[in-house]
């Protein structure tokens, strides 16, 4: 995987607001991946992949998860801010984003919100394939 | 599937706990500064009007008739207000991490946060004692471009008097750059002064020391004092404990804060501001690389 996000402030107490979500055994996490609430199993998260477009997002994922390491669970940073990649046109400062493949992020639309798509509000301009400043667990 | 001799999985494998790849940058301006503690946010100072009295109203000083009025002569002070900044940074490591990482990941985050917080409060130190290199009130000499220490006509090159005249500019305004006068240079232009033949050469008021060991511990009177946090192209004569004053209301703090079963918060923070003093107790050397 490529383009995880990386930590530039976490918000809460606890630091973060790290949650314990479930995961598949097999699957591999990188520190970062932007997961989104999937799979059959109650809050069971995913690696965001290259084709999500309106999928739900669950947070960032607080350490890395080795496939097959035995453990069905991992923490997900909820709240603060992280450097993210955006994937297609140009963000505007204080627009909400959501996730638009593997770790990148577009311009959320009213309907996101409904979907629970939306990933966080932009805090600095955010051009095409730029790494940028998002406040995630800001809606 | 079981293996065999011949096969990867049943080689050895060493591992060394032993971080290497870096070298730690020293941080070394903090030396240049009168250190005072302080209790208050706002730290205010008076700065005095450099320039000696003279009569005004075309009174002379010199040369008071008798039963005249003396010429009217008053000095004049400029209020100056610093404020403290706080510089800190943490980071959260996780139980599992701390207990089982080969690298001993407690021990390397308190090391690099606090060197963290460290480095910001050098690069302050630097920028307030350079007006970070936009000149106001400090002195300045600007180098001639094709001058520079490493100009490509060698016979151009004259740091020896580059610095004398930053020299000049302070004692000009009455500073003394002899006493406890200190040179600012990034590594480049160390490379270039000592490797420069007026300097090499300079023994009969010189050590042999550039040549026979490259330790250099004064050169026209000035501690040399060599960071990779002087901006490239810049060098600087500042006098030490003179120029600059950093008030500090606590000092670099680190702390481990335990999370049990969660994880560890490491969190290093200094308080405290730079403030120039004496501005004309600093002369900046501008274009020293070409």
């Amino acid at each position: 995987m490529a383009n995880e996000a990386v930590i530039v402030s976490l918000y809460g107490q606890p630091k973060g607001c790290p949650v314990n979500f479930k995961c598949a055994d097999g699957v591999a996490i990188e520190k970062g991946t932007l997961l989104k609430l999937s799979g059959g199993a109650l809050t069971e998260v995913t690696p965001s992949v290259a084709t999500d477009a309106n999928v739900p997002f669950a947070g960032i994922a607080a350490a890395e998860k080795v496939a097959n390491d035995g453990s069905t669970t991992i923490g997900v940073w909820t709240k603060g801010i992280f450097d993210i990649t955006n994937n297609a046109v140009e963000i505007d400062i204080g627009k909400m984003c959501k996730i638009s493949g593997a770790n990148l992020v577009r311009a959320a639309a009213d309907g996101d919100y409904e979907a629970g798509a939306v990933v966080g509000k932009v805090l600095e301009p955010m051009a095409a394939s730029e790494v940028a400043q998002v406040a995630i667990g800001t809606y | 599937m079981a293996d065999t001799t011949g096969m990867a999985d049943i080689r050895g494998l060493n591992i060394d706990k032993v971080v290497t790849g870096f070298a730690l940058r020293e941080y070394v301006f903090k030396q240049l500064m009168v250190v005072q503690s302080s209790s208050s946010w706002q730290d205010r100072y008076f700065q005095e009007t450099a320039t000696d009295l003279t009569g005004s109203g075309g009174m002379s000083i010199e040369g008071v008739p008798r039963l005249a009025a003396f010429p009217h002569a008053e000095p004049s002070w400029t209020q100056q207000n610093a404020y403290m900044k706080k510089h800190g940074a943490e980071t959260r490591i996780s139980w599992e991490d701390a207990k089982t990482n080969d690298v001993d990941v407690v021990a390397r985050s308190l090391l690099r946060i606090a060197r963290a917080v460290a480095k910001s409060v050098d690069t302050e130190i630097w920028d307030i004692l350079t007006e970070s290199r936009s000149v106001v009130n400090i002195n300045s000499v600007t180098i001639a471009a094709g001058d520079e220490w490493d100009s490509a006509t060698i016979a151009n090159r004259d740091p020896i008097q580059d610095i004398l005249n930053a020299k000049k500019e302070i004692a000009t305004q009455d500073y003394n750059p002899d006493k406890n006068g200190y040179l600012l240079l990034n590594p480049k232009d160390y490379a270039n002064l000592l490797g420069n033949a007026n300097v090499r050469n300079a023994g009969q008021f010189y050590t042999d020391d550039v040549t026979r060991n490259g330790n250099v511990g004064f050169l026209l009177g000035l501690k040399v004092l060599v960071s990779n946090n002087v901006t490239a192209d810049y060098a600087a004569v500042v006098i030490g404990k003179e120029a600059g004053t950093w008030k500090s209301v606590q000092g670099l703090t680190t702390q481990t804060i335990e999370d049990p079963g969660i994880g560890y918060t490491i969190r290093s923070w200094e308080i405290g501001c730079a403030q120039l003093r004496n501005p004309k107790a600093v002369c900046l050397i501008i274009n020293t690389a070409a």
